[in-house]
Protein backbone atom coordinates (compact mmCIF):
# COMPACT_ATOMS: atom_id res chain seq x y z
CA UNK A 1 0.00 0.00 0.00
CA UNK A 2 1.49 3.49 -1.18
CA UNK A 3 1.46 6.36 1.41
CA UNK A 4 2.86 9.50 0.55
CA UNK A 5 2.32 11.39 3.68
CA UNK A 6 3.23 15.31 2.40
CA UNK A 7 0.77 14.60 -0.58
CA UNK A 8 -1.76 13.71 2.68
CA UNK A 9 -0.65 16.70 3.95
CA UNK A 10 -1.00 18.69 1.50
CA UNK A 11 -4.58 17.55 0.53
CA UNK A 12 -5.45 18.15 4.86
CA UNK A 13 -4.37 21.43 4.73
CA UNK A 14 -6.04 22.53 1.39
CA UNK A 15 -8.90 20.86 2.94
CA UNK A 16 -8.59 22.85 6.19
CA UNK A 17 -7.82 26.12 4.17
CA UNK A 18 -11.21 25.84 2.49
CA UNK A 19 -12.71 25.16 5.68
CA UNK A 20 -11.31 28.32 7.22
CA UNK A 21 -12.22 30.36 4.75
CA UNK A 22 -15.67 28.94 4.89
CA UNK A 23 -15.78 29.77 8.39
CA UNK A 24 -14.38 33.24 8.87
CA UNK A 25 -16.54 34.10 5.98
CA UNK A 26 -19.67 32.81 7.84
CA UNK A 27 -18.00 34.78 11.34
CA UNK A 28 -17.75 37.90 8.80
CA UNK A 29 -21.45 38.15 7.50
CA UNK A 30 -22.78 37.49 11.16
CA UNK A 31 -24.65 40.66 11.92
CA UNK A 32 -23.48 40.24 15.78
CA UNK A 33 -19.96 40.19 14.76
CA UNK A 34 -20.34 42.77 12.58
CA UNK A 35 -21.87 45.00 15.18
CA UNK A 36 -18.84 44.09 17.45
CA UNK A 37 -15.81 45.33 14.91
CA UNK A 38 -17.73 47.95 14.17
CA UNK A 39 -18.32 49.50 17.75
CA UNK A 40 -14.51 48.42 18.48
CA UNK A 41 -13.97 50.35 15.23
CA UNK A 42 -15.65 53.30 16.72
CA UNK A 43 -14.31 53.50 19.78
CA UNK A 44 -10.84 53.17 18.09
CA UNK A 45 -11.46 56.41 15.65
CA UNK A 46 -13.02 58.71 18.90
CA UNK A 47 -10.04 57.82 21.20
CA UNK A 48 -7.99 58.80 17.69
CA UNK A 49 -10.02 61.88 16.94
CA UNK A 50 -9.51 62.55 20.50
CA UNK A 51 -5.95 62.19 20.58
CA UNK A 52 -5.35 64.30 17.62
CA UNK A 53 -7.37 67.03 18.87
CA UNK A 54 -5.48 67.26 21.92
CA UNK A 55 -1.63 67.25 20.25
CA UNK A 56 -3.48 69.99 18.10
CA UNK A 57 -4.44 72.37 21.10
CA UNK A 58 -0.95 71.04 22.72
CA UNK A 59 1.26 72.47 20.08
CA UNK A 60 -1.53 75.35 19.07
CA UNK A 61 -0.01 76.46 22.92
CA UNK A 62 3.34 75.94 22.08
CA UNK A 63 3.10 77.94 18.71
CA UNK A 64 4.02 74.61 16.67
CA UNK A 65 2.83 74.53 13.11
CA UNK A 66 -0.42 72.04 13.44
CA UNK A 67 -1.51 69.33 10.78
CA UNK A 68 -4.30 71.94 10.16
CA UNK A 69 -1.98 74.59 9.87
CA UNK A 70 0.17 72.70 7.47
CA UNK A 71 -3.05 71.38 5.70
CA UNK A 72 -4.45 75.28 4.79
CA UNK A 73 -0.84 76.21 3.46
CA UNK A 74 -0.89 72.47 1.39
CA UNK A 75 -4.55 73.60 -0.12
CA UNK A 76 -3.08 77.27 -1.10
CA UNK A 77 -0.75 76.16 -3.04
CA UNK A 78 -2.91 73.32 -4.78
CA UNK A 79 -5.11 75.88 -5.91
CA UNK A 80 -2.22 78.02 -6.85
CA UNK A 81 -0.74 74.97 -8.83
CA UNK A 82 -4.52 74.70 -10.61
CA UNK A 83 -4.39 77.86 -11.36
CA UNK A 84 -1.68 78.03 -13.08
CA UNK A 85 -2.36 75.33 -15.29
CA UNK A 86 -5.70 76.76 -16.07
CA UNK A 87 -4.02 79.57 -17.06
CA UNK A 88 -1.28 77.47 -19.13
CA UNK A 89 -4.16 76.30 -20.74
CA UNK A 90 -5.96 78.98 -21.65
CA UNK A 91 -2.55 80.91 -23.38
CA UNK A 92 -2.32 77.84 -25.04
CA UNK A 93 -5.35 78.00 -26.59
CA UNK A 94 -4.96 82.25 -27.25
CA UNK A 95 -1.63 81.06 -29.31
CA UNK A 96 -3.72 78.71 -31.12
CA UNK A 97 -6.27 81.01 -31.92
CA UNK A 98 -3.69 83.76 -33.04
CA UNK A 99 -1.54 81.81 -34.66
CA UNK A 100 -5.00 80.53 -37.38
CA UNK A 101 -4.88 84.06 -38.08
CA UNK A 102 -1.89 84.21 -39.60
CA UNK A 103 0.01 82.05 -42.47
CA UNK A 104 1.11 79.22 -40.93
CA UNK A 105 5.11 77.85 -40.94
CA UNK A 106 3.89 75.45 -43.68
CA UNK A 107 1.99 77.62 -46.02
CA UNK A 108 4.87 80.29 -45.53
CA UNK A 109 7.20 77.36 -47.02
CA UNK A 110 4.86 76.27 -49.92
CA UNK A 111 4.83 80.33 -51.13
CA UNK A 112 8.44 79.97 -50.78
CA UNK A 113 8.54 76.96 -53.03
CA UNK A 114 6.25 78.23 -55.67
CA UNK A 115 8.23 81.57 -55.50
CA UNK A 116 11.52 79.55 -56.40
CA UNK A 117 9.71 77.78 -59.39
CA UNK A 118 8.08 80.78 -61.15
CA UNK A 119 10.91 82.02 -63.93
CA UNK A 120 12.54 85.10 -62.59
CA UNK A 121 10.95 88.12 -64.12
CA UNK A 122 12.79 89.73 -66.92
CA UNK A 123 14.87 92.87 -65.74
CA UNK A 124 13.44 96.50 -67.84
CA UNK A 125 16.49 97.76 -69.16
CA UNK A 126 17.03 101.22 -67.64
CA UNK A 127 16.29 103.43 -69.77
CA UNK A 128 19.06 105.40 -70.71
CA UNK A 129 19.33 109.16 -70.51
CA UNK B 1 6.82 1.57 2.28
CA UNK B 2 9.69 2.04 -0.27
CA UNK B 3 6.70 4.49 -1.69
CA UNK B 4 6.75 6.25 1.58
CA UNK B 5 10.85 6.45 1.92
CA UNK B 6 10.92 7.77 -1.75
CA UNK B 7 8.18 10.67 -0.80
CA UNK B 8 10.57 11.78 2.61
CA UNK B 9 13.36 12.03 0.12
CA UNK B 10 11.36 13.60 -2.71
CA UNK B 11 10.61 16.38 -0.13
CA UNK B 12 14.12 16.32 1.66
CA UNK B 13 15.38 17.38 -1.94
CA UNK B 14 12.47 19.96 -2.21
CA UNK B 15 13.29 21.43 1.30
CA UNK B 16 17.41 21.57 0.17
CA UNK B 17 16.45 23.44 -3.06
CA UNK B 18 14.05 25.60 -1.30
CA UNK B 19 16.79 26.41 1.24
CA UNK B 20 19.44 27.02 -2.19
CA UNK B 21 16.76 29.20 -3.39
CA UNK B 22 16.26 31.25 -0.43
CA UNK B 23 18.82 33.92 -0.63
CA UNK B 24 17.85 34.56 -4.28
CA UNK B 25 14.39 34.97 -3.46
CA UNK B 26 14.77 37.41 -0.64
CA UNK B 27 16.94 39.37 -3.05
CA UNK B 28 14.18 39.56 -5.86
CA UNK B 29 11.42 40.73 -3.19
CA UNK B 30 13.88 43.68 -2.19
CA UNK B 31 14.46 44.73 -5.50
CA UNK B 32 11.08 43.59 -7.28
CA UNK B 33 10.45 47.64 -7.40
CA UNK B 34 13.40 47.74 -9.93
CA UNK B 35 11.62 45.59 -12.29
CA UNK B 36 8.26 46.96 -12.59
CA UNK B 37 6.66 50.22 -14.30
CA UNK B 38 9.27 49.73 -16.83
CA UNK B 39 7.95 50.81 -20.12
CA UNK B 40 9.84 53.95 -21.38
CA UNK B 41 7.76 57.12 -20.32
CA UNK B 42 8.04 61.05 -20.26
CA UNK B 43 6.31 63.21 -17.73
CA UNK B 44 3.26 65.31 -19.54
CA UNK B 45 2.27 66.82 -16.64
CA UNK B 46 1.95 66.87 -12.69
CA UNK B 47 -1.03 68.27 -10.94
CA UNK B 48 -0.72 68.05 -6.85
CA UNK B 49 -0.04 64.69 -6.17
CA UNK B 50 -1.11 63.04 -10.03
CA UNK B 51 1.45 62.93 -12.96
CA UNK B 52 0.29 61.59 -16.69
CA UNK B 53 2.37 59.91 -18.44
CA UNK B 54 2.97 59.71 -21.59
CA UNK B 55 4.37 56.45 -23.17
CA UNK B 56 7.28 57.19 -25.30
CA UNK B 57 6.52 54.73 -28.62
CA UNK B 58 6.67 55.31 -32.13
CA UNK B 59 4.62 52.91 -33.67
CA UNK B 60 0.73 54.70 -33.07
CA UNK B 61 -1.30 53.32 -35.42
CA UNK B 62 -4.88 55.10 -33.75
CA UNK B 63 -4.90 58.88 -34.42
CA UNK B 64 -7.56 58.52 -30.60
CA UNK B 65 -4.83 58.41 -27.96
CA UNK B 66 -6.03 55.96 -24.82
CA UNK B 67 -5.62 57.53 -21.26
CA UNK B 68 -5.73 54.78 -18.92
CA UNK B 69 -7.45 55.60 -15.50
CA UNK B 70 -6.89 53.44 -12.30
CA UNK B 71 -8.41 53.06 -9.29
CA UNK B 72 -7.49 55.33 -6.21
CA UNK B 73 -6.47 52.55 -4.34
CA UNK B 74 -2.92 51.07 -4.31
CA UNK B 75 -0.54 52.30 -7.18
CA UNK B 76 -0.56 52.79 -10.76
CA UNK B 77 1.83 50.61 -11.96
CA UNK B 78 -1.09 47.65 -11.93
CA UNK B 79 -1.48 49.11 -15.57
CA UNK B 80 2.68 48.07 -16.42
CA UNK B 81 3.14 45.66 -13.82
CA UNK B 82 6.35 43.57 -15.54
CA UNK B 83 7.62 43.95 -19.45
CA UNK B 84 5.58 40.69 -20.37
CA UNK B 85 2.37 41.88 -17.71
CA UNK B 86 1.75 45.15 -18.57
CA UNK B 87 -1.55 46.68 -20.23
CA UNK B 88 0.31 50.00 -20.98
CA UNK B 89 2.79 47.83 -23.15
CA UNK B 90 0.22 45.49 -24.79
CA UNK B 91 -1.89 48.51 -25.81
CA UNK B 92 1.34 50.23 -27.65
CA UNK B 93 2.10 46.39 -29.50
CA UNK B 94 -1.63 47.07 -30.39
CA UNK B 95 -0.83 50.34 -32.04
CA UNK B 96 -2.39 53.29 -29.73
CA UNK B 97 -0.81 56.36 -28.08
CA UNK B 98 -1.00 55.60 -24.64
CA UNK B 99 -1.03 57.49 -21.14
CA UNK B 100 -1.47 56.73 -18.10
CA UNK B 101 -2.82 59.14 -15.08
CA UNK B 102 -1.08 57.81 -11.82
CA UNK B 103 -2.77 59.78 -9.10
CA UNK B 104 0.48 58.94 -6.50
CA UNK B 105 -0.41 59.89 -2.48
CA UNK B 106 -2.48 62.99 -2.10
CA UNK B 107 -1.11 65.65 0.35
CA UNK B 108 -3.17 67.33 3.22
CA UNK B 109 -3.90 70.07 1.19
CA UNK B 110 -6.59 67.36 -1.34
CA UNK B 111 -8.41 66.15 1.93
CA UNK B 112 -11.02 68.14 1.21
CA UNK B 113 -11.03 67.18 -2.48
CA UNK B 114 -14.48 65.75 -3.86
CA UNK B 115 -14.99 62.81 -6.04
CA UNK B 116 -16.22 65.74 -8.50
CA UNK B 117 -12.52 67.20 -8.08
CA UNK B 118 -11.31 63.80 -9.13
CA UNK B 119 -14.07 63.51 -11.85
CA UNK B 120 -14.18 66.35 -13.65
CA UNK B 121 -11.42 68.16 -12.63
CA UNK B 122 -8.03 65.81 -12.57
CA UNK B 123 -9.45 63.56 -15.16
CA UNK B 124 -10.79 66.66 -17.48
CA UNK B 125 -7.79 68.52 -17.32
CA UNK B 126 -5.30 64.83 -18.24
CA UNK B 127 -8.08 64.72 -21.05
CA UNK B 128 -7.69 68.29 -22.34
CA UNK B 129 -3.83 68.01 -22.21
CA UNK B 130 -4.01 64.52 -23.54
CA UNK B 131 -5.47 66.02 -26.46
CA UNK B 132 -3.46 68.88 -27.28
CA UNK B 133 0.09 66.98 -26.64
CA UNK B 134 -1.59 64.89 -29.84
CA UNK B 135 -3.54 67.28 -31.84
CA UNK B 136 -6.38 64.54 -31.58
CA UNK B 137 -10.53 65.40 -30.82
CA UNK B 138 -11.10 62.77 -29.14
CA UNK B 139 -9.49 60.32 -26.87
CA UNK B 140 -10.31 56.77 -26.02
CA UNK B 141 -11.14 56.82 -21.98
CA UNK B 142 -10.43 53.62 -20.00
CA UNK B 143 -10.66 52.86 -16.20
CA UNK B 144 -9.91 50.07 -14.10
CA UNK B 145 -11.96 49.24 -11.04
CA UNK B 146 -12.60 52.60 -8.93
CA UNK B 147 -11.56 54.73 -11.91
CA UNK B 148 -13.50 52.82 -14.27
CA UNK B 149 -16.51 54.31 -11.91
CA UNK B 150 -14.67 57.33 -12.53
CA UNK B 151 -14.48 57.38 -16.04
CA UNK B 152 -17.91 56.47 -16.39
CA UNK B 153 -19.06 59.25 -14.76
CA UNK B 154 -16.50 61.89 -16.44
CA UNK B 155 -18.13 60.69 -19.79
CA UNK B 156 -21.90 61.24 -18.09
CA UNK B 157 -20.68 64.97 -17.96
CA UNK B 158 -18.34 65.49 -21.06
CA UNK B 159 -20.42 68.33 -22.52
CA UNK B 160 -17.21 69.34 -24.88
CA UNK B 161 -17.99 65.70 -26.78
CA UNK B 162 -14.17 65.00 -25.81
CA UNK B 163 -14.33 61.11 -24.91
CA UNK B 164 -14.60 59.30 -28.14
CA UNK B 165 -15.30 56.21 -26.55
CA UNK B 166 -15.16 54.28 -22.90
CA UNK B 167 -13.79 51.14 -21.61
CA UNK B 168 -14.32 49.96 -18.43
CA UNK B 169 -12.44 47.06 -16.64
CA UNK B 170 -13.50 45.41 -14.17
CA UNK B 171 -15.68 48.60 -13.04
CA UNK B 172 -17.87 48.47 -9.93
CA UNK B 173 -21.13 49.85 -10.48
CA UNK B 174 -24.03 47.97 -8.64
CA UNK B 175 -22.43 48.50 -5.14
CA UNK B 176 -24.73 46.54 -3.23
CA UNK B 177 -23.52 42.50 -3.98
CA UNK B 178 -22.87 39.42 -2.37
CA UNK B 179 -19.12 40.81 -1.82
CA UNK B 180 -17.30 41.49 1.56
CA UNK B 181 -16.69 45.15 0.47
CA UNK B 182 -20.50 45.74 -0.01
CA UNK B 183 -21.45 43.85 3.24
CA UNK B 184 -18.54 45.81 5.39
CA UNK B 185 -19.54 48.90 4.12
CA UNK B 186 -23.16 49.12 5.35
CA UNK B 187 -24.37 51.89 7.30
CA UNK B 188 -24.97 50.00 10.22
CA UNK B 189 -21.64 48.57 10.20
CA UNK B 190 -19.08 51.33 9.17
CA UNK B 191 -19.32 54.98 10.14
CA UNK B 192 -17.63 56.39 7.16
CA UNK B 193 -17.72 60.32 9.05
CA UNK B 194 -15.74 58.73 11.91
CA UNK B 195 -13.49 57.49 9.55
CA UNK B 196 -12.80 60.40 8.20
CA UNK B 197 -13.18 62.99 11.02
CA UNK B 198 -10.58 61.03 12.73
CA UNK B 199 -7.76 60.62 9.76
CA UNK B 200 -8.77 62.99 7.14
CA UNK B 201 -6.83 61.34 3.65
CA UNK B 202 -7.65 57.28 4.90
CA UNK B 203 -4.51 56.26 5.75
CA UNK B 204 -2.74 53.39 3.85
CA UNK B 205 -2.58 51.36 6.58
CA UNK B 206 -6.30 51.21 7.07
CA UNK B 207 -6.32 49.67 3.60
CA UNK B 208 -3.73 47.42 4.19
CA UNK B 209 -5.07 45.78 7.19
CA UNK B 210 -8.51 45.92 6.00
CA UNK B 211 -8.22 44.11 2.65
CA UNK B 212 -6.69 40.69 3.19
CA UNK B 213 -8.83 40.06 5.33
CA UNK B 214 -11.50 40.01 1.44
CA UNK B 215 -9.24 36.40 1.52
CA UNK B 216 -8.42 35.32 5.24
CA UNK B 217 -6.52 31.96 3.84
CA UNK B 218 -4.91 34.61 1.42
CA UNK B 219 -1.40 34.46 3.61
CA UNK B 220 -1.05 30.90 4.47
CA UNK B 221 -1.23 30.13 0.38
CA UNK B 222 0.73 32.55 0.14
CA UNK B 223 3.42 30.86 1.74
CA UNK B 224 2.65 27.83 0.31
CA UNK B 225 2.63 28.98 -3.84
CA UNK B 226 6.26 30.61 -2.58
CA UNK B 227 7.40 27.05 -1.43
CA UNK B 228 5.87 24.78 -4.31
CA UNK B 229 7.14 27.76 -7.16
CA UNK B 230 10.40 28.73 -5.96
CA UNK B 231 12.40 27.30 -8.98
CA UNK B 232 10.22 28.73 -11.30
CA UNK B 233 11.90 32.36 -11.36
CA UNK B 234 9.73 33.85 -13.65
CA UNK B 235 6.84 32.67 -11.46
CA UNK B 236 8.03 34.31 -8.43
CA UNK B 237 8.45 37.37 -10.41
CA UNK B 238 4.98 38.22 -11.10
CA UNK B 239 4.14 37.06 -7.59
CA UNK B 240 6.04 39.04 -6.13
CA UNK B 241 5.82 42.01 -8.16
CA UNK B 242 2.00 41.56 -7.57
CA UNK B 243 2.36 41.09 -3.58
CA UNK B 244 4.30 43.79 -3.32
CA UNK B 245 1.54 46.10 -5.07
CA UNK B 246 -1.09 44.43 -2.94
CA UNK B 247 0.89 45.70 0.30
CA UNK B 248 1.89 48.95 -1.36
CA UNK B 249 -1.73 50.72 -0.34
CA UNK B 250 -1.91 54.56 -0.47
CA UNK B 251 -3.92 56.88 1.57
CA UNK B 252 -7.11 58.03 -0.11
CA UNK B 253 -8.16 60.81 0.08
CA UNK B 254 -10.69 62.36 3.18
CA UNK B 255 -13.91 64.08 1.80
CA UNK B 256 -13.73 62.03 -1.60
CA UNK B 257 -13.34 58.87 0.30
CA UNK B 258 -16.49 59.66 2.20
CA UNK B 259 -18.78 59.70 -1.15
CA UNK B 260 -17.45 57.35 -2.89
CA UNK B 261 -18.70 55.22 0.41
CA UNK B 262 -21.71 57.05 1.11
CA UNK B 263 -23.00 57.51 -2.41
CA UNK B 264 -21.26 53.98 -3.69
CA UNK B 265 -21.29 51.63 -0.90
CA UNK B 266 -24.31 52.59 1.04
CA UNK B 267 -26.89 54.34 -1.27
CA UNK B 268 -25.37 52.64 -4.28
CA UNK B 269 -26.85 55.73 -6.47
CA UNK B 270 -26.18 54.76 -9.75
CA UNK B 271 -28.89 51.85 -9.36
CA UNK B 272 -31.03 53.77 -7.04
CA UNK B 273 -30.84 56.98 -9.37
CA UNK B 274 -28.71 55.73 -12.51
CA UNK B 275 -27.27 59.05 -11.53
CA UNK B 276 -23.73 60.43 -9.08
CA UNK B 277 -24.17 63.39 -7.47
CA UNK B 278 -21.17 65.42 -8.66
CA UNK B 279 -21.17 69.31 -7.16
CA UNK B 280 -23.48 71.04 -8.26
CA UNK B 281 -24.04 69.11 -11.23
CA UNK B 282 -25.53 65.21 -11.38
CA UNK B 283 -23.98 62.81 -13.70
CA UNK B 284 -26.88 60.61 -15.27
CA UNK B 285 -25.80 57.20 -16.89
CA UNK B 286 -28.30 57.97 -19.74
CA UNK B 287 -26.36 60.43 -20.98
CA UNK B 288 -23.36 58.15 -21.69
CA UNK B 289 -24.27 58.00 -25.17
CA UNK B 290 -20.66 56.97 -26.94
CA UNK B 291 -19.52 53.40 -27.60
CA UNK B 292 -18.53 51.51 -24.21
CA UNK B 293 -16.45 48.54 -24.15
CA UNK B 294 -17.36 46.33 -20.44
CA UNK B 295 -14.53 44.49 -19.41
CA UNK B 296 -16.20 41.95 -16.53
CA UNK B 297 -13.85 39.50 -14.68
CA UNK B 298 -15.96 36.30 -13.54
CA UNK B 299 -13.58 35.00 -10.35
CA UNK B 300 -13.52 38.84 -8.88
CA UNK B 301 -14.02 39.36 -5.47
CA UNK B 302 -13.12 42.83 -5.07
CA UNK B 303 -15.79 44.20 -8.16
CA UNK B 304 -17.59 40.92 -8.23
CA UNK B 305 -19.04 39.96 -11.82
CA UNK B 306 -22.58 40.94 -11.46
CA UNK B 307 -21.77 44.53 -10.13
CA UNK B 308 -20.02 45.03 -13.09
CA UNK B 309 -22.17 43.44 -15.69
CA UNK B 310 -25.02 46.09 -15.55
CA UNK B 311 -23.63 48.59 -16.66
CA UNK B 312 -24.89 48.20 -20.26
CA UNK B 313 -28.16 48.39 -18.80
CA UNK B 314 -28.34 52.02 -17.50
CA UNK B 315 -26.40 53.60 -20.11
CA UNK B 316 -28.17 55.70 -22.90
CA UNK B 317 -25.20 53.94 -25.39
CA UNK B 318 -26.83 52.07 -27.91
CA UNK B 319 -23.60 49.99 -28.55
CA UNK B 320 -22.28 48.49 -25.25
CA UNK B 321 -20.39 45.24 -25.62
CA UNK B 322 -19.64 43.25 -22.31
CA UNK B 323 -17.22 41.03 -22.26
CA UNK B 324 -16.85 38.23 -19.24
CA UNK B 325 -13.51 36.86 -18.59
CA UNK B 326 -12.38 33.69 -16.81
CA UNK B 327 -10.21 35.72 -14.46
CA UNK B 328 -9.74 37.84 -10.56
CA UNK B 329 -9.81 41.33 -10.06
CA UNK B 330 -6.03 41.62 -11.68
CA UNK B 331 -5.84 39.40 -14.31
CA UNK B 332 -6.80 41.82 -17.39
CA UNK B 333 -4.58 44.63 -15.83
CA UNK B 334 -1.74 41.20 -16.30
CA UNK B 335 -2.91 39.74 -19.14
CA UNK B 336 -3.56 36.52 -16.90
CA UNK B 337 -6.48 33.97 -16.51
CA UNK B 338 -7.78 32.37 -13.45
CA UNK B 339 -5.02 29.77 -13.40
CA UNK B 340 -2.35 32.48 -13.90
CA UNK B 341 -1.53 31.68 -17.59
CA UNK B 342 -1.09 34.85 -19.97
CA UNK B 343 -3.32 35.18 -22.66
CA UNK B 344 -3.59 38.22 -25.15
CA UNK B 345 -7.49 37.54 -25.30
CA UNK B 346 -8.47 40.33 -23.28
CA UNK B 347 -6.26 43.41 -24.93
CA UNK B 348 -6.44 41.87 -28.13
CA UNK B 349 -10.81 42.38 -28.08
CA UNK B 350 -9.65 45.57 -26.77
CA UNK B 351 -7.79 46.62 -29.93
CA UNK B 352 -10.35 44.70 -32.41
CA UNK B 353 -13.39 46.55 -30.78
CA UNK B 354 -11.76 50.17 -30.76
CA UNK B 355 -10.65 49.42 -34.68
CA UNK B 356 -14.23 49.40 -35.38
CA UNK B 357 -15.09 52.41 -33.29
CA UNK B 358 -11.85 55.34 -33.28
CA UNK B 359 -9.80 56.23 -35.93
Amino acid sequence: MSFDPFEYQKKMVQEWEKNLAKYMDKTMRDPGFMQLVSRNMGASLDVQKMVKDQMQKGMASLSIPTSEDLKKIYTTLNRVESLLLDLEERMSDLEARNGASRPTAAATAATATLAAERPAPKRKKAASK
Amino acid sequence: MQETIDAFTKEYGNVSRFMEAFPELVDLKKNIRTRTARTPRSVLYREHSLTVYRYDDARPRFATPLLVVPSLVNRAHIMDMLPHESFVSGMLERGFAVYLVDWGEPNLGQEENSFHDYVQGYIGRAVRRVLRDTGAAQVLLAGYCLGGTMTTLHTAIDDDERIAALITMVTPINFHDKGMLSWWAKPEHFDVDRVVNAFGNVPAQFFSNVFPWLVPTGGMKKIRTVYENHHDLKFMESFLAVDDWVGDNVPFPGQAYREVIRHGYQENVLIANKSWPLGRRTARLEDIKVPILNLVAKQDHVSPCDSCRVLGDLVGSTDVTTNVYETGHLGIALGKDKVGKHTPKYWDDIAAWAKERVS
